[in-house]
């Protein structure tokens, strides 16, 4: 019996620890990415802005030898991605999701071209000078806890600072927003520049935790995992961390599925499936919901000046 | 700022000119609008009000000319420098965040702050409380923007011009969304405003408030200034006639029409909210031929969900649409959208939209696209799949012709005609189908009155040969001005349905707000 | 058209190829290559051998229908993404049908092809559905059922329908049996792979631009798209019309998957399809979603497409330049750079 229990927790360990290290890269995009949705901006560069970052920070580490500046070369990527991606779209007007999807496909081909190029070793790369960021627990990393911080960090942002409250007034209304007086394209800057950063921490956190390793693509849809969650979430920074924990879970237990015999091909789907189930249980809980508030209203009857309760 | 007398010339607009490409909005106009006074901006659309007063918020930049407030000379880019120098504007439109509380729509991009950025939302209640109860103008602080009324949205608007310590309250056709009650409760907060030292600006078209409540009136008239004065010796027949340059006369009333069979059966439909306020909620009514009846309800009311279940657009909750037409078309809640709207244009109902451009007409694309809306199962316009398009270039301009209506041809975009003209040219197409029964949203919303009354003629004109005609608006006067019978809905129900000689507009406004006849007196 | 807004569509254009021939050289510059050498080495794939441009046109086949796929999906507002995943079950389903049927020469044609339709609309099916009926976002299903596809694919293949080598073992890629003769498309020579399949991707690119163009069916389509609410209006069935929008996209990748089985690759080989979805995307914005612009478009991407082995083989460069190229275009092409320095200016004067 005990042994059936140690072996039991042992599993719930191993999801709890390998999914928190897969949804690291995650959490952070989507933080990142809710505060572009809060500015109704689809930031469809999510992938784009942690693949440039993986790349660059790598590059960074390698060549220095130390982690903590491919850090912060990974931040500066983030951050300038995002600013040519708000560029494009905001002020030049281009449309998102052809911008965003053109910027991932532009960053896959320039990563792997300078793969080649300067490392002359096409498809990837291992990093024998790189190092790695330091655990915590087992494969736990200090940026992992970094992550759940800023989570928070971004909560409060969103909900208890003047410019939160402008950014979500400029995602509800832009028109309205404009008509009080608040610069609606300076604060879009500022939610996809912000965001940047946020996926240049989650972009460092790629190649260098464990592994000093770079490959083409390696990002494999995070970004778009990211995109998902900041929809399942409505641009919330709490939600959009907690469906980037969920999907970094299914990933975890996808891998030890595969220990009771499961083909490996059907494990690595399981998370881009659970993101399409996901959406579909949100978009259920939506519909009832929108069924709920008419015929709450209806039952309401129209509110006029005679019932309005003064001030309150 | 030097100490002025209340009454003296505050407001100075010198020479100010205003072209939006080749459209010369404002051409050298110069007004005077006194201290601590009311001062209403008349003319119909399109003659310059809305711009002057767009100078002075901050939101347009003049060509030439200048603005002095108090003897400063001011040029505005920005609605925060206006802002910054006490003018607020209020526009037609709300311009408030929906999904915000009222408080946050209040303090919007004027917010208080505490420590490092954060939002002080203690005293940012509280300041909106104060300024509530100092300007007597009651809001529900808490709630979400979307579900309150217009009438108190408004005063909401009203009270964010005041938490930017606006001394210039500019007001743009205030009245055009509230019922006479509604109304009453606005002239009580511009007296508030007025006793606080404010000046207040308003735009409007309505002749007999402008009459009733400002001390000065200017009048415009295609981007000048006609008439600048006290109001002391203005009646009602020289304002009109210096609005439009010539004397109007109003639409003869026709006697009692002769009624024919029942064309619509409406019974107790009901409809959840697309909006806000609870949807129609179980309304019963009839339409007879050679009948013009009106139906009125505030926003919210339930009278917009009525309309879209009788155009087919929606489909009921409970309750039956029957349309009596050339065949007779049975609506209810098993059937399906397009299916009903097809089936009700093959029948004879015609359809002019609340909305004109994104409804009623295919912008972006030639208006042989628009013409031929709904009628491609005709084998004129549509045969085996290819549609014929000479055939539905020559319709385009048959209504062109017809209607009267100022556009290049055929190809042109929809986007590029007036508001009026493309009304005329939605009302047109529609009444090109001889339908047995019209059925009309908002007929002459936005319009010159030019064009406005054209429309209104020709939906008489439907009922004389023997049609029906359904209108839906919130403009009481035209109601009044035009139809047989009115229909008031109300709280999702129909609260009222009489004859017009029956009829008297306090009666109605009071129905439309859910007040008794007798407070409404 | 007037002669001043064609000049600045083309200008579009040429800015675009301009920032991403600049790039490229750049790159290649960076690497001791001459200035000039992306141009040479494009010039040398499309016509440096005698049947250099016959390649070009065998990409044309894919880069054609997948670009009119997306097309016919952003007819109605809708972002498939998901050609690519819906590439790979066409080409599964088309690979297994016509290996396992023994059929009569044009009929094995047509079955493969039909398979690889249904392929197609089977996988955009739950994309299409969850649109129609709860709302939720296509962008985001299409692009995770993408990764979904070529797992599902692999796993398929390695599970039920492994290629065996001649003498009786297992081969090493993911690669199904060779499919029946009957169901090949014949080639023209065999110096290319040029096939028959680029009659039928013309065919059906003609036909649905006659149909988009001049047909009900493309007048409603175009208002379901550009103005939903007078669609409604004039009684067409909206969401109706674009769910089949939808499914007929996924069809028409469907076909581009049994397209390359049958013409060239005579099995289903994992990894030989990848990027051909999201290059289709590529061939279609830069048409402006045009039908009849997709000819040219396929033809432009159909050259860089064939000039990226050579680049590999040439250079020291990788082949992925092409596709930072490609990037390259569509950013310069749908940021259009033109038109709002052009807007400002105007701006500027009203203001």
């Amino acid at each position: 019996m005990s042994g059936e229990f140690a072996a039991l927790s042992a599993v719930i360990l191993f999801v709890i620890v390998s999914g928190l290290q897969s949804a690291t890269p995650i959490m952070l995009a989507a933080t990142g990415g809710a505060f572009s949705a809060q500015v109704n901006v689809f930031n469809v560069a999510l992938e784009a802005l942690l693949l440039g970052s993986a790349f660059t920070s790598f590059c960074a580490a390698h060549v220095t030898g130390n982690v903590w500046i491919g850090l912060l070369v990974g931040i500066l990527t983030g951050v300038v991605l995002a600013a040519i991606f708000a560029f494009l779209t905001v002020t030049l007007g281009g449309n998102e999701i052809i911008i965003g999807f053109g910027m991932n496909i532009a960053v896959t081909g320039l990563t792997a071209v300078l793969l080649g190029s300067l490392f002359n070793s096409p498809g990837s790369f291992l990093s024998p000078t790189a190092g790695s960021f330091p655990m915590i627990y087992s494969k736990i990393g200090w940026l992992t806890l970094v992550a759940l911080l800023l989570v928070a960090v971004a909560h409060w942002h969103t909900f208890h600072t003047r410019a939160g409250l402008r950014m979500r007034a400029i995602g509800f209304d832009s028109s309205a927003a404009l008509a009080a007086g608040i610069r609606v394209d300076a604060y879009k800057y500022r939610a996809v520049i912000m965001g940047g950063a946020l996926c240049g921490i989650g972009g460092a956190v790629i190649p260098l935790s464990g592994l000093s390793l770079f490959s083409v693509a390696m990002t494999a849809g995070m970004g778009f995992i990211a995109i998902a969650a900041v929809i399942l979430a409505d641009g919330r920074p709490i939600l959009a961390g907690a469906a980037a924990l969920f999907f970094g879970f299914t990933s975890a237990i996808g891998i030890q599925l595969q220990a009771f015999g499961w083909p490996n091909e059907l494990v690595l789907a399981l998370p881009y499936v659970a993101t399409v189930l996901a959406l579909l249980v949100k978009a259920i809980i939506g519909l009832r919901r929108e069924a709920k508030r008419r015929t709450r209203q209806a039952d309401q009857g129209q509110i006029t000046t005679t019932n309005i309760e003064v001030v309150a | 700022m030097s100490p002025i007398q209340s009454g003296e010339d505050y407001i100075v607009f010198s020479s100010i000119s205003k072209s939006f490409g080749s459209n010369k909005a404002l051409d050298d106009v110069s007004v005077i609008a006194p201290r601590g006074r009311v001062t209403a901006v008349v003319g119909e659309n399109g003659a310059g009000k809305s711009t002057l007063m767009k100078v002075l918020a901050g939101v347009v930049e003049p060509d030439a000319g200048s603005v002095t407030i108090g003897g400063e000379r001011k040029s505005f880019r920005t609605t925060r420098e206006a802002a910054l120098s006490g003018v607020g504007m209020v526009y037609q439109e709300t311009a408030l965040v929906p999904e915000l509380s009222v408080w946050e729509n209040i303090i919007l991009g004027w917010e208080p702050v505490g420590a490092g950025a954060t939002l002080s939302k203690h005293r940012a209640r509280r300041d909106v409380i104060e300024l509530s109860e100092r300007y007597s103008l009651p809001v529900p602080v808490d709630a979400l923007v979307r579900d309150l009324p217009v009438s108190v949205q408004q005063q909401v608007e009203i009270l964010k011009v005041l938490h930017r310590q606006a001394d210039i309250v500019i007001l743009d056709e205030p009245t055009s969304v509230l019922t006479p009650q509604e109304r009453v409760g606005l002239f009580d907060a511009m007296t508030n405003l007025q006793a606080e030292g404010k000046t207040i600006l308003f735009i409007s078209h309505k002749l007999d408030e402008v009459l009733n409540t400002a001390h000065h009136v200017t009048v415009m008239r295609k981007g000048r200034v006609v008439a600048s004065q006290d109001n002391r010796d203005l009646d009602r027949r020289s304002l009109a006639r210096m609005i439009v340059g010539r004397d109007v006369a109003p639409i003869e009333r026709r006697a009692a029409p002769a009624l024919g069979r029942v064309v619509l059966d409406v019974s107790s439909v009901a409809l959840g909210a697309l909006h806000e306020g609870p949807g129609i909620r179980g309304a019963s009514l009839q339409v007879r031929q050679g009948e013009v009846v009106g139906l009125a309800g505030v926003s919210g009311s339930g009278q917009y969900e009525l309309v879209q279940a009788i155009a087919g657009l929606e489909t009921p909750d409970r309750g039956s649409v029957v349309f009596d037409g050339t065949r007779e078309v049975r609506i209810d809640a098993k059937s399906n959208s397009a299916q009903s709207v097809s089936a009700l244009r093959a029948a004879g109902i015609g359809h002019i939209p609340a909305d004109r451009n994104l409804v009623g007409s295919l912008r972006g694309r030639p208006l042989w696209y628009s013409a031929v809306a709904g009628r491609l199962h005709e084998p004129e316009f549509c045969r085996r799949g290819i549609i014929r398009i000479k055939t539905a270039r020559a319709l385009a301009s048959d209504i062109i012709a017809a209607g009267d209506v100022v556009a290049s041809g055929p190809d042109a975009h929809p986007e590029s005609l007036s508001g009026g003209n493309l009304q005329k040219f939605i009302a047109q197409r529609e009444l090109m189908l001889k339908p047995v029964l019209l059925l009309a949203e908002e007929p002459t919303h936005g319009i010159d009155i030019g064009a406005a009354r054209e429309v209104r003629q020709k939906l008489r004109q439907v009922a004389a040969d023997g049609g029906a005609v359904l209108v839906a608006s919130t403009d009481l006067d035209e109601l009044l001005e035009m139809c047989d019978r009115i229909i008031v809905i109300f709280d999702g129900r129909v609260v009222l349905d009489k004859v017009r000689a029956a009829c008297t507009e306090e009666m109605l406004g009071a129905a439309m707000t859910g007040l008794d006849e007798e407070q409404a007196a | 058209m007037n002669k001043s807004s064609l000049t600045v569509s083309l200008s579009r254009y040429v800015l675009a190829a301009v920032i991403g021939l600049l790039v490229a050289s750049l790159i290649l510059q960076s690497q001791g290559y001459p200035i000039t050498e992306f141009l040479s080495v494009l010039a040398t794939s499309t016509v440096g051998t005698p049947y250099a441009f016959l390649d070009v046109l065998r990409w044309m086949t894919p880069l054609l229908l997948s670009g009119l796929a997306f097309l016919i999906a952003a007819r109605v507002g809708y972002f498939n993404l998901g050609v690519e995943g819906q590439i790979y079950i066409g080409s599964l389903f088309s690979a297994v049908i016509t290996h396992v049927l023994p059929l009569p020469p044009v009929l094995a044609l047509l079955v493969g092809i039909l398979a690889g339709m249904a392929g197609g609309l089977i996988w955009a099916y739950p994309c299409a559905w969850l649109a129609k009926r709860f709302g939720v976002n296509e962008v985001v299903t299409t692009l995770m059922l993408n990764y979904v596809a070529v797992l599902i694919t692999s796993f398929l293949v390695k599970q039920f329908f492994l290629a065996t080598t001649v003498n009786g073992g297992t081969i090493q890629t993911i690669t199904t049996d060779e499919i029946e003769a009957n169901a090949v498309l014949p080639t023209f020579t065999p110096y290319s792979a040029l096939n028959a399949g680029l009659f039928i991707a013309v065919a059906v690119t003609a036909v649905a631009a006659f149909v988009l163009g001049r047909m009900r069916t493309g007048y409603e389509l175009r208002a379901v798209g550009e103005a939903p609410k007078f669609a409604k209006y004039s009684g067409i069935p909206v969401a109706r019309r674009k769910f089949q929008a939808f499914l007929v996209s996924g069809a028409i990748a469907g076909l581009v998957g049994a397209l390359e089985t049958q013409g060239v690759l005579h099995s289903f080989i994992a990894g030989s399809l990848d990027n051909m979805g999201f290059n289709g995307m590529l061939v279609s914005l830069v048409a402006m979603n045009n039908p009849i612009g997709l000819f040219a478009s396929a033809l432009f991407f159909g050259v860089l497409q064939n000039s990226q082995l050579v680049i590999s083989q040439v250079t020291t460069v990788s082949s992925y330049l092409i596709t930072v190229v490609s990037a390259l275009f569509i950013l310069a092409f749908a940021a259009n750079p033109i038109q709002f320095i052009m807007k400002t200016w105007r701006a500027r004067r009203e203001r």
